[in-house]
């Protein structure tokens, strides 16, 4: 059952000639889903404040109160099985630290951040500093990071960083700012703007990537000021400014999360169908944002480029929201929610046909996914991958047929020091 | 040297006369080992009743900044939800005060154990802004990595010779 539906098309108002880009959502509601642990990573010495998944490879990371960064792999055992590992649920497979970045922050490691290619992790801290990883091999089978660069200038904790590109990064602090870095050479970043407009505490900041060829991206950043701010550049280049400042939520805005969107979900099934047929429109990504309040909210843009809410999910979670993740494109609208309730709720968005209305649902909950709060919750971007470790897994026990969505993995990590790893399938 | 926020507190000597008792089948009760020992307020209370004011070498209890009938333990959702009452309306110690009660807490309840720290209502000219900065975890977090704020926390929370 839908827990809210509201128009997405309520301001509709297409002065100018842009048209409103479609959303990339499917029209049948989701199917239930199954959210199966995996693996506990055990080794950090104090809360786990965030998990993030390399772009390119399944490898974690994972970072702490404790002020490291932990990286993390399954690792094949080359060796028979012996009678030790034949009690692990995954017979062959364990989950190992393989790397720590330690030393260089002096408090707590609050975000981290791969790069799109992989190659960097930038870390924020509490000791008001931000600092860029490189990786130290050109084996792309290791993973050791060497301290590239330090981000001074913030003057109290840094909250959170996100990569735009490999060279372009933004950080946000409880100062009230948002930076914007841009590589100007190897192991050196230029400070290109500070945004300041919110009135409290930032909480989290990310890119909206350019749609179009000739567009720019949009930078999003959350606050203890309950909202959710918009930034563009204007033409005059590192000119940011605040495009729109958006006001739905009650308490402190924790995250906010951009959809990936590669192609239409609608358009690919067309095309299978209709074996080709014109290219559709790029689709335009869904921004949701998480609160204390309780409540998740999705919010797409106008023919305008105004933002505005098109759903908003609520009643699923006793406490603060402090994450929102979304799935990869390829298994539909899927958000993964990780709450003080010490829960892990997936959702799921589909749309109506012809009505232009947006609905959420609940695809699965897991009510005691940690043993104090959740504070970040991630989907693995690499399905192929784990796809494969799935089917060798499952063909070793029966041969249960896999669908499209049993090798996805979530990640997240909490207030009792674990990181944990699931895999997602349907039910 | 500085001001007092609170010259003049008034305080309560009669609380130490006073201690709440449990009733006889409480007493029983704990002795049983083989009954599980919820958490209720008078265990949380008893946790906070001697944190020590920041400014006055007196206790919590005795200024009546903590009081048994202030808390309130939802046993089956593991949650504590404590009001404390500041001495004064304008008590720029109450965040302070807060921090105190929720380290203290945090390390003597079960862990896992939600703690929510609130101004009783109508007490505080700044109430809505303590009482979102002392439940903004990471906030609280990271004021406790501060080791000059930290030291201050500690010599609150360390009873009396």
């Amino acid at each position: 059952m839908p827990l809210f539906s509201a128009s997405a098309s309520g301001n509709g108002n297409n002065t100018g000639g842009a048209e409103e880009k479609p959303l990339n959502l499917p029209f049948d509601p989701p199917p239930l889903l199954r959210v199966d642990p995996v693996a506990v990573l055990v080794g950090h010495e104090d809360r786990v404040w965030c998990v993030s998944w390399c772009p390119t490879a399944n490898v974690l990371a994972s970072s702490s109160a404790d002020k490291t960064v932990k990286l993390w792999s399954c690792l094949h055992h080359a060796k028979a099985v012996d009678e030790q590992h034949q009690q692990y649920p995954q017979k062959g497979l364990s989950w190992e630290c393989i790397h720590t970045l330690a030393g260089e922050h002096s408090r707590t490691v609050r975000h981290i951040s791969w790069s799109p290619s992989g190659e960097y992790i930038a870390c924020a801290s509490f000791d008001r500093t931000a600092t860029v990883w490189k990786r130290a091999s050109d084996d792309l089978n290791r993973f050791d990071f060497e301290l590239e660069a330090i981000l001074d200038g913030h003057e109290s904790e840094v909250k959170c960083v996100a990569w735009l590109t490999d060279s372009t990064l933004a950080t946000c602090s409880r100062d009230r700012t948002v930076w914007v870095w841009d590589r100007v050479d190897v192991g050196e970043f230029e400070c290109a703007g500070v945004l300041a407009g919110h009135a409290q505490d930032v909480k989290a900041c990310a890119w909206i990537p350019p749609i179009d060829g000739g567009a720019k991206p949009l930078l999003l950043s959350c606050s203890y000021d309950n909202t959710v701010k918009v930034w563009a550049e204007s033409h005059r280049r590192d000119d940011w400014h605040c495009f729109q400042t958006l006001t739905r939520h009650d308490e402190t805005v924790w995250s906010v999360a951009v959809q990936p969107v590669e192609q239409s979900i609608e358009t690919l099934r067309a095309e299978e169908e209709e074996e080709g047929g014109e290219a559709q429109p790029a689709c335009q990504p869904i921004i949701c944002c998480c609160s204390d309040d309780k409540s998740v909210t999705f919010w797409k843009r106008n023919a305008e480029g105004k933002f505005h809410v098109i759903v908003t999910a609520t009643g699923f979670a006793e406490r603060s929201i402090y994450t929102v993740g979304w799935a990869p494109s390829n298994c539909g609208a899927i958000v993964a929610c990780g709450s003080g309730d010490n829960k892990i709720t997936l959702l799921g968005l589909y749309q109506s046909r012809g009505y232009n209305e947006v609905h959420v649902t609940v695809l699965a909950e897991l009510p005691s996914a940690h043993e104090a709060d959740v504070n970040s919750v991630a989907f693995c971007s690499i399905v192929k991958g784990a796809l494969d470790d799935n089917k060798e897994v499952v063909n070793d026990n029966n041969n249960n047929s896999s669908s499209s969505s049993s090798g996805l993995l979530l990640a997240s990590g909490g207030d009792d020091n674990m990181v944990r790893v699931w895999r997602v399938a349907r039910a | 040297m500085t001001e007092l926020v609170n010259p003049n507190p008034t305080v309560f000597r009669d609380a130490l006369q006073h201690q709440p008792q449990r009733s006889a089948e409480e007493l029983l009760q704990e002795q049983d080992e083989s009954f599980r020992d919820p958490i209720d307020s008078l265990e949380v209370f008893h946790h906070i009743r001697s944190i020590r004011d920041p400014e006055h070498p007196n206790t919590l209890e005795e200024l009546k900044v903590v009081e048994p009938e202030l808390i309130r333990v939802d046993e089956v959702k593991q949650t504590v939800r404590v009001q404390f009452t500041p001495t004064v309306p304008h008590c720029s110690m109450t965040t302070l005060i807060g921090l105190c009660i929720s380290l203290k807490l945090q390390r003597s309840l079960p862990r896992g154990t939600k703690v929510d720290v609130y101004v009783t209502p109508g007490s505080h000219e700044q109430e809505e802004q303590v009482n979102k900065q002392l439940n903004d975890k990471e906030r609280v977090a990271a004021a406790l990595e501060n080791k000059n704020l930290l030291n201050v926390v500690e010599s609150c929370l360390n009873e009396f010779e």
